[in-house]
């Protein structure tokens, strides 16, 4: 049936008014951002920015003819709108796109009149076209009458760095004009273009010394070990001056780049050229080069260099020998250093130190007595280096000077040797170190921290007085009751109880976790102390377990019945939701009397399962029954709920700790544990009111 | 001088003039370090009002190419220190030992390697180069002429920043899998107006090897919002930021970066209103937050976020506050001389002079926090997730974007 005209009417009625929202009330869809451009409102402009990119490849011509505009901030916006869409269409998928615009903007860069539409048509082209893209209309803007937009254009052809832009560039060092050839073979050093070698070996032999020494520079660049001889050639007929240095820089590059890509060896003849020059500053930097690449039978090079009448030389061959791969450089160091000037002892001593040779370590001794605050500061450093015992006796008086500076080299030093000590299994020795520290007066609190935890990590009982009186401090607290523990376990096993329970107590008086306190257990049994911890821990180990209840929520099923807690059958199968459950034995394991529900019940999540025990006690008592559960627990004993805790939580030692009254003769003890995800376990122990061990038995079954 | 007489003179790497430095100082403890700064703008006036009151430099001299901010530094400096227009001649010194480079950005890169090359130590302010592939450069032309370049992230000098990346690092705050930095700042600004330069300016000059544009007072004073001379905030008070971050995370590169910004700002400009980027690690994640004055995190305007698997901790230069508090560290304040953000900083870098040791923000360390935020910065530009190869120091399949990696420089300007 034809609809009626009103119908009609009143529908593309609708299809007009939704128009007129769409483009009336602000709401920019598709191509309408446009207008919203054209519009004058910053806010409208803004808003066109944003949804541009997003579609804007159809209007893209359009946009670009807005870059010429006189109104600057129109201009700039499309500018910044054309760039974004431009971007966006060098994502993988969108080369139909790509191609769109790049069209565009070929037209474009042609078109370009004014100053700005040309640097923005530049602009675009680099970032847009592919690497196949001809760049002949860029080419055609290195003779523009405007200087600004002829350099523009290079740096163009240099930020594309395609193949048609590096041949436009090896075409300008060829046959461009003579100022801007240099530019181009240095674009195409920088490109690292290979295939540019032949363009630019001839500027090596044209211009001024300048011109071919920067020249050298761009092959630098490019070429290999093969160049090396031409490239030194080249620098040696340079005179001193600005071109010298542009040359040497060249022949260092040459070598820097061979070292970088794994050809150390091949740099050496570079590095001795240079330190045969007759300049200071060449010297050292062949000498630096050799002590990178140089080995044993370049030595002799560096030695000459320790006679040399200029005192650059003479340093420079002192921290080369620092650094050569050389075993001889240290008996040479050692060997030379009363001849050197005072002020040349200190970088002696610095090269020494690098070498981290042992061999010195005398002489460093010696040094720290000395009255030169420099060269005795070098020898605490030094010794760091050069860990011994010796040091220690050696660094343990300076860590006390009243000059800051230096004693706050001491204590880094000491801690340097204590740590390789420590490793080395000298744990007295280090301990020693490491209590200078600690007790030094102006030891920072990162030190004093570093230096406890070096005890740590080897514990000595030579601490235990200084680690005392750190105890008092909230700064230190977290190394100190660690520490505590570890002393206090060393001296259990060396049978001073006193001193033992004196540390423990004071760790425990810092931290009454039960995680400090399951630290110390496991220590002592690491130290094969209390093997069996029954006696003194008491935990319960003889486990019935039934489950799992599985659940939607376990906090929608916290107060369901599962079971009635009064009426226990072992031997009874309980029904669940399609499943028969039965009681199954279990295990508490370890000093703690760990019962893993998971593996043994299936891996689950949203669960409950129960663990029962039976114990008798030899007495009525007070008493306490400490659990640790993961997740929530709820506890009847005797068939009485004693206690209700729903927790998210892993297992931890004496979490709860729940008052009970135990008859004598048989009580039982139920826990109900629940699960929302990860570990599904619990412990549980019983202790006097005081938390000490009591006597009971287990029912095995 | 004319620009191209000039560069007949210097040729292409523009080195500068006759030079005979010794590439390794020799000095004792008592030796003054003569110094020279470069750059005096706003950032330059902090160090020299830190420079001046010191005993172990003499500030010889100073060198901008705007004339009338030129002569204010010389005046405050005193007779003794000279003053110059083109940094060339400031390299040619063969008194100075040492440079502070306090440019707009677009200069850091080049200077600090053309000083290198003129056997000057340099402390360079950040960021250290607008590109990545310049900032590579930065520490080859260093490491060749055995330089000590510092960058101007001071932070890593501040006790503060010390303090608490040494919780990252010995594990207080258990095993960091985030970090966060932020900052209520952009670098937005109107659209420019092209006029003639001022008088005294050298728009050349200041150009320098950023691309050839007509002056306009908004390049001039807020270069920042321009991509030419800039990173925008990113690279202004980003890198201060995500440095710490990495230093705490002991990561040297992304592995990916991912970049939105809002230009919601009424004002066209390159830097948005409001940016966040996502770096992934592979240690974990970090996100940059840039947004108005009037954002705050933490209670905030800006600063640096641990988050660990113990707990998390908030740096900025005032404080560092850690939490949850079980974890007994206390609260960590600045006070005094260090709170002062340059002097531990000059301290650093007038030390490493002395001993030739790599000072504590090294150029290596700054090109790779640099290297995060222009990373950054493109991310942005290209609007998609980008994959970067850090040991190579390229994105993975994405030629388009490595092209943005490196910029040219105008002639002679060349590095």
């Amino acid at each position: 049936m034809k609809p009626s005209k009103w119908y009609v009417g009143r529908f593309v009625g609708s299809l007009i008014l939704a128009g007129g929202i769409l483009l009336s009330g602000g709401v920019v869809l598709g191509n309408g951002w446009m207008e919203a451009l054209k519009s004058g409102s910053q806010e409208e402009m803004a808003y066109a920015r944003h949804i541009a990119p997003f579609d804007g490849v159809g209007k893209f011509g359009e946009l670009l003819e807005l870059v010429g505009s006189p109104d600057t901030q129109l201009a700039r916006t499309a500018e910044l709108i054309a760039l974004d869409i431009a971007a966006e269409t060098t994502a993988h998928g969108r080369e139909d796109d790509r191609r769109v615009v790049t069209e565009h903007i070929d037209r474009f860069l042609q078109s370009a009149e004014s100053l700005n539409e040309k640097i923005v048509a530049m602009r675009l082209f680099s970032r847009t076209v592919t690497v196949e893209h001809p760049v002949d209309n860029v080419v055609a803007l290195l003779s523009d009458e405007h200087e600004g937009i002829r350099g523009r254009a290079r740096e163009t052809l240099e930020e594309l760095g395609s193949p048609p832009a590096r041949a436009a560039l090896r075409e300008m060092v060829s046959n461009g004009p003579r100022e801007d050839r240099l530019a181009a073979a240095r674009s195409l050093g920088l490109l690292g273009d290979t295939d540019s070698v032949e363009y630019i070996r001839p500027l090596l032999r044209e211009g001024s010394e300048v011109e071919r020494a920067s020249a050298s520079l761009s092959l630098a660049e490019i070429v290999g070990s093969s160049e090396i001889k031409s490239m030194l050639d080249l620098w040696r007929e340079m005179p001193e001056g600005n071109a010298r240095d542009i040359a040497a820089s060249a022949v260092l590059r040459l070598g820097q780049r061979l070292e970088e890509s794994g050809n150390g060896s091949q740099a050496l003849p570079i590095y001795l050229a240079l330190a045969e020059s007759r300049h200071a500053r060449e010297v050292v930097a062949g000498y630096s080069g050799i002590s990178r690449v140089g080995s044993g039978g370049d030595i002799s090079t560096l030695k000459q260099g320790l006679h040399s009448d200029d005192g650059r030389i003479r340093l420079a061959a002192l921290a080369a020998l620092g650094r050569i791969d050389a075993d001889d450089a240290t008996l040479l160091l050692v060997n030379h250093y009363d001849d050197l000037i005072p002020s040349e002892r200190g970088p002696a001593i610095v090269a020494l130190r690098q070498r981290g040779d042992d061999r010195a370590s005398d002489l460093f001794q010696r040094e720290v007595e000395s009255e030169d605050a420099d060269l005795q500061k070098a020898a605490v450093e030094a010794l760091g280096y050069v860990p011994s015992v010796n040091a220690i006796e050696a660094l343990s008086g300076p860590a006390l000077s009243s000059e800051e500076a230096l004693a706050s080299a001491a204590r880094e030093s000491l801690l340097r040797v204590a740590s390789v000590l420590g490793g080395m299994g000298y744990a007295e020795e280090a301990t020693k170190a490491y209590v200078v520290v600690a007790e030094s007066p102006g030891a920072s609190n990162d030190q004093r921290r570093m230096a406890l935890s070096g005890m740590l990590r080897s514990p000595s009982v030579e601490a235990f007085d200084a680690v005392m009186a750190m105890a008092e401090e909230d700064a230190l607290r977290a190394e100190v009751t660690g520490l505590l523990i570890e002393l206090a376990a060393i001296a259990r096993v060396q049978g001073d109880i006193e001193r033992a329970n004196e540390a423990r107590d004071r760790a425990f008086g810092l931290d009454d976790s039960g995680q400090l306190r399951e630290r110390y257990l496991m220590v002592l049994m690491q130290m094969g102390i209390n093997k069996n911890f029954d006696s003194f821990l008491s935990p319960l180990r003889e486990w019935q377990v039934l489950g799992p209840f599985r659940v939607d929520s376990v906090q929608e099923a916290w107060n369901k019945e599962f079971i009635d807690p009064t009426e226990i059958d072992l031997d009874a199968k309980v029904e669940y939701d399609g499943d028969k459950l039965e009681w199954v034995h279990l295990d508490g394991q370890g000093p703690m009397g760990h019962v893993n529900l998971l593996g043994r019940l299936a891996e689950v999540t949203n669960a409950f399962a129960f663990g029962y025990t039976t114990v008798i006690s030899p007495k009525r008592q007070l008493a306490h029954l400490r659990v640790g559960t993961d997740d929530g627990v709820t506890v009847w004993l005797n068939g009485w709920q004693v206690h209700d805790n729903n927790a998210v939580r892993p297992v931890s030692f004496d979490s709860d700790i729940i008052p009970i009254r135990l008859e004598e003769g048989e009580n039982t003890i139920l826990l109900r544990v629940s699960q929302h995800g990860g570990g599904f376990s619990f412990q549980a122990r019983l202790t006097d009111r005081d938390g000490n061990a009591i006597k009971f038995e287990e029912i095995k079954r | 001088m004319k620009r191209r007489d000039f560069f007949k003179v210097a040729g292409a790497g523009a080195a500068g003039l006759v030079l005979s430095q010794p590439l390794q100082a020799n000095f004792s403890a008592n030796e003054k370090i003569n110094m020279a700064l470069i750059g005096c703008g706003w950032q330059g006036d902090f160090h020299l009002q830190q420079l001046l009151p010191r005993n172990d430099v003499n500030l010889v001299a100073v060198c901008d190419c705007f004339q009338p901010r030129l002569e204010e530094f010389k005046r405050r400096a005193g007779d003794k220190c000279d003053a110059y227009k083109d940094f060339r001649h400031v390299l040619d010194r063969k008194d100075i030992d040492a440079v502070i480079i306090a440019t707009p950005d677009h200069w850091h890169g080049l200077m600090t390697i053309m000083a290198c090359q003129a056997g000057k130590d340099v402390f360079v302010e950040k960021p250290m180069t607008t590109t990545v592939a310049e900032g590579r450069k930065v520490v080859e032309a260093a490491r060749r002429h055995g330089r000590v370049v510092q960058v101007g992230i001071q932070q890593r000098t501040m006790p503060v920043f010390k303090h608490a990346v040494n919780l990252a690092h010995t594990g207080r705050l258990g095993r960091i899998v985030r970090t966060r930095a932020w900052a209520g700042h952009n670098a937005a600004i109107p659209v420019e107006n092209h006029q003639n330069p001022p008088a005294g300016l050298d728009w050349d000059l200041w150009l320098g090897p950023a691309p050839w544009v007509p002056y306009s007072p908004q390049r001039h004073y807020a270069f920042r919002a321009f991509r030419d001379y800039a990173g925008g905030e990113l690279t202004n008070w980003g890198v201060h930021l995500i440095d710490i971050a990495m230093w705490a995370m002991e990561e040297e590169a992304p592995r990916t970066i991912q970049s939105v910004a809002a230009p919601t700002s009424l004002l066209p400009g390159e830097d948005p209103i409001g940016m966040e980027v996502l770096y992934e690690f592979k240690s974990g994640v970090m996100t940059w937050t840039q947004a108005t004055p009037r954002f705050e995190f933490e209670g905030q305007t800006l600063g640096t976020l641990f988050e660990g698997s113990m707990g998390r901790a908030v740096v900025t230069r005032a404080s560092c506050n850690v939490k949850p508090a079980s974890l007994g560290i206390p609260e960590f304040h600045s006070t005094g001389f260090y709170s002062i953000s340059l002097g531990p900083h000059h301290d650093d870098f007038i030390n490493c002079i002395k001993t030739r040791n790599r000072p504590a923000a090294d150029c290596e360390i700054g090109h790779r926090s640099t290297t995060a935020c222009n990373l950054g910065n493109i991310a942005m530009e290209m609007r998609r997730k980008l994959v970067w190869d850090g040991a190579k120091e390229q994105f993975v399949n994405d030629e388009a974007a490595n092209r943005k990696l490196h910029r040219p420089a105008r002639a002679p300007w060349l590095i």
